[in-house]
C-alpha cells in the first residue's frame, strides 16, 4: 500500500463510520473504537463485511481482534500488511 | 455424491433422498426405545444416551459435514441438514437431535474453523468417531444474553495458561470430554480480551458438574462446569490471543442456523400424527378435522413446516455458496423456534386430553421446544440482531 492509498483507505474508512455506526460522534483516526464500546459486536460485524467489499479482501475470522480493528490507524496498518 | 450448490434448488438429488431414506429409517429403528424412560428419569450416563451417541456415530452423523481428510463424509452443508431433519424426521428423542446438532455446529465447526491442523487432527477423528463428546462452554450464571461479560480467566504461564471460572448451562457438559472453553486472557480488553481453549476432562482442576434437572430435553445432560488452577498447555488455545469474539460469532452463525434442523423434522413429524388423529377422531359424529377451529390449526402448522424448512435450507446454501448469514442465522433460529414451540402447543390443543397426558408424548415436544426459545440467544436478542443488520 502507498502512502496515498493507505490515506485513501482512511479516509474511507473515515467515511464509513462517519455515515453509520458513529454517526454524530468526534473521532480520530488514533480513537480507541472496539475497547470504547463506541463499536459493538454487531457494528464490527458490518465493519468487517466493508472493508472487504471495499478493499476486495476477505478477512478471515482469526483477524477480527482488537490489535487489528482497534482503531483507524490499527485498520490502515493491518490492511497494509495484507498489501491493499 | 452429487451435490447441488450453484442454483437456488431445494429439490433433494436421487443421492440426497437415499441418504434421508437411509437416516430416518436409521432413526426410527435405533434411537426411540427407551425414551419414555429416559425423558422421565433424566440423563446420566446410566440412561444409555450414550450407547445411542455411538450408534449415531457409527451411522457417520457426526461426519456428514466434516472434510474426509479427517475421517467425515465432505457432503455440503445442505445434505448435512437435509439428513439431520431426517433423522428428526423418524426420531422423537428431541433431546437427542439437540445434542447431536451441538456436538456438529458447535464443537466440530469452530476446532474445524479456528484449529491448527494438529488440532483437527487430535480432535476431529473422535468427535466423528463417538469417543468424545464435546460441550460448548461459554455461558456463565451471571453472563445470559451478555456472553462475552464473562468472568473465567486464563492467565499466561509456564508455556501454557492457568484457567480458572465456572460455566453454566452447558448442554452435555456433565459428560463431556472436551470442552471448548472460552475465558479471558485479558480482562482490561472486555469482550476483546477474550480467547478459547481445548480442555479435555482429564486435565487437572478441570470438574464436570452433575445433570440439571429441567423442564425438557431431559433425555441429555446440561450442567456446570467448574476450573480451578486448571494449566492448559499453549497448543490448546483455539485461534489466536483475543480471537475469542470472533470465534463466538463465527460458531453462533453457524449454530443459529443449523441446531434446530432436526426439530424441522420433529415438527414435520408432529404434524403427520396431528393429521391422522384428526382424521380418525370423531366428536359429535364426525372426524375432529372437520371442525374449522382444528383444520386451522393444522393448516398453521404445516405453514409453520414449510417457511421453517425455507429459512433452513436458504441459511444452508448461503453457507454453501460461501456468502455471509448472519441475519439469516437469526431469522432461522428466531423462527423455527417459535414454530416448534406453538406447533407443539396445537398438538397438545388437538389431542386433547390425550395430549396432556405424558403416555402418548405430545406434551413432551411442548417442554422440549420451550427450551429452544432460549438457548443458541433468547428469541428477545434474535429480534435485536435482525432489527440492527436491517439496511
Amino acid at each position: 500500500m502507498t502512502k496515498t492509498d493507505n490515506a485513501q483507505a482512511r479516509a474511507a474508512i473515515r467515511a464509513y463510520l462517519a455515515s453509520s455506526p458513529l454517526a454524530g460522534h468526534e473521532f480520530q483516526d488514533s480513537d480507541e473504537l472496539l475497547l470504547s464500546g463506541l463499536l459493538d459486536s454487531l457494528s464490527v460485524m458490518r465493519l468487517v463485511a466493508f472493508l472487504e467489499m471495499e478493499f476486495g479482501i476477505t478477512i478471515p475470522p482469526e483477524d477480527i481482534t482488537v490489535t487489528n480493528l482497534a482503531s483507524i490507524d490499527a485498520m490502515a496498518a493491518y490492511l497494509a500488511r495484507e498489501k491493499v | 455424491m452429487a451435490e447441488r450448490s450453484e442454483g437456488m434448488s431445494f429439490d433433494p438429488t436421487d443421492e440426497q433422498r437415499a441418504l434421508c431414506a437411509s437416516a430416518r429409517e436409521f432413526a426410527e429403528s435405533t434411537l426411540n426405545a427407551g425414551l419414555a424412560e429416559r425423558d422421565r428419569h433424566g440423563a446420566g450416563q446410566e440412561a444409555g444416551w450414550r450407547d445411542l451417541w455411538q450408534k449415531c456415530a457409527d451411522f457417520g452423523l457426526f461426519g456428514l459435514c466434516i472434510p474426509q481428510e479427517y475421517g467425515g463424509a465432505g457432503h455440503s452443508t445442505l445434505t448435512t441438514i437435509m439428513a439431520l431433519e431426517a433423522i428428526g424426521r423418524g426420531c422423537a428423542d428431541n433431546g437427542l437431535t439437540l445434542g447431536i446438532n451441538g456436538q456438529i455446529w458447535a464443537v466440530l465447526k469452530p476446532i474445524l474453523s479456528f484449529g491448527t491442523d494438529a488440532q483437527k487432527r487430535k480432535y476431529v477423528p473422535g468427535l466423528i468417531d463417538g469417543r468424545l463428546v464435546g460441550a460448548h462452554g461459554l455461558t456463565e450464571l451471571e453472563t445470559g444474553s451478555d456472553a462475552m461479560s464473562l468472568k473465567t480467566t486464563a492467565e499466561a504461564r509456564d508455556g501454557g495458561y492457568v484457567l480458572n471460572g465456572t460455566k453454566a448451562y452447558i448442554g452435555m457438559g456433565p459428560d463431556c470430554d472436551l470442552a471448548l472453553v472460552f475465558a479471558s486472557t485479558t480482562p482490561d480488553h472486555g469482550a476483546w480480551g477474550v480467547s478459547a481453549f481445548l480442555v479435555e476432562a482429564g486435565d487437572a482442576g478441570f470438574e464436570r458438574g452433575q445433570p440439571e434437572e429441567k423442564m425438557g430435553l431431559r433425555s441429555v445432560p446440561l450442567g456446570g462446569l467448574r476450573l480451578t488452577d486448571c494449566w492448559v498447555p499453549e497448543d490448546r488455545r483455539l485461534g489466536p490471543v483475543g480471537a475469542g469474539m470472533s470465534i463466538f460469532q463465527h460458531t453462533m452463525e453457524w449454530e443459529r442456523s443449523f441446531i434446530f434442523s432436526s426439530h424441522v423434522g420433529a415438527m414435520a413429524r408432529q404434524l403427520d400424527e396431528c393429521v391422522a388423529y384428526s382424521r380418525s377422531r370423531e366428536t359429535f359424529g364426525t372426524p375432529i378435522g372437520e371442525n374449522q377451529s382444528v383444520s386451522n390449526r393444522l393448516a398453521e402448522m404445516r405453514l409453520r413446516v414449510e417457511t421453517s424448512r425455507l429459512l433452513l435450507y436458504r441459511a444452508a446454501w448461503l453457507k454453501d455458496m460461501g456468502r455471509p448469514s448472519a441475519l439469516e442465522a437469526a431469522m432461522a433460529k428466531l423462527h423455527i423456534s417459535e414454530a416448534f414451540a406453538a406447533s407443539s402447543l396445537d398438538a397438545v390443543r388437538i389431542f386433547g386430553g390425550r395430549g396432556y397426558l405424558s403416555a402418548d408424548g405430545i406434551e413432551r415436544n411442548l417442554r422440549d421446544a420451550t427450551g429452544g426459545l432460549i438457548y443458541s440467544g433468547t428469541s428477545d436478542i434474535q429480534r435485536q440482531i435482525i432489527a440492527r443488520l436491517l439496511d
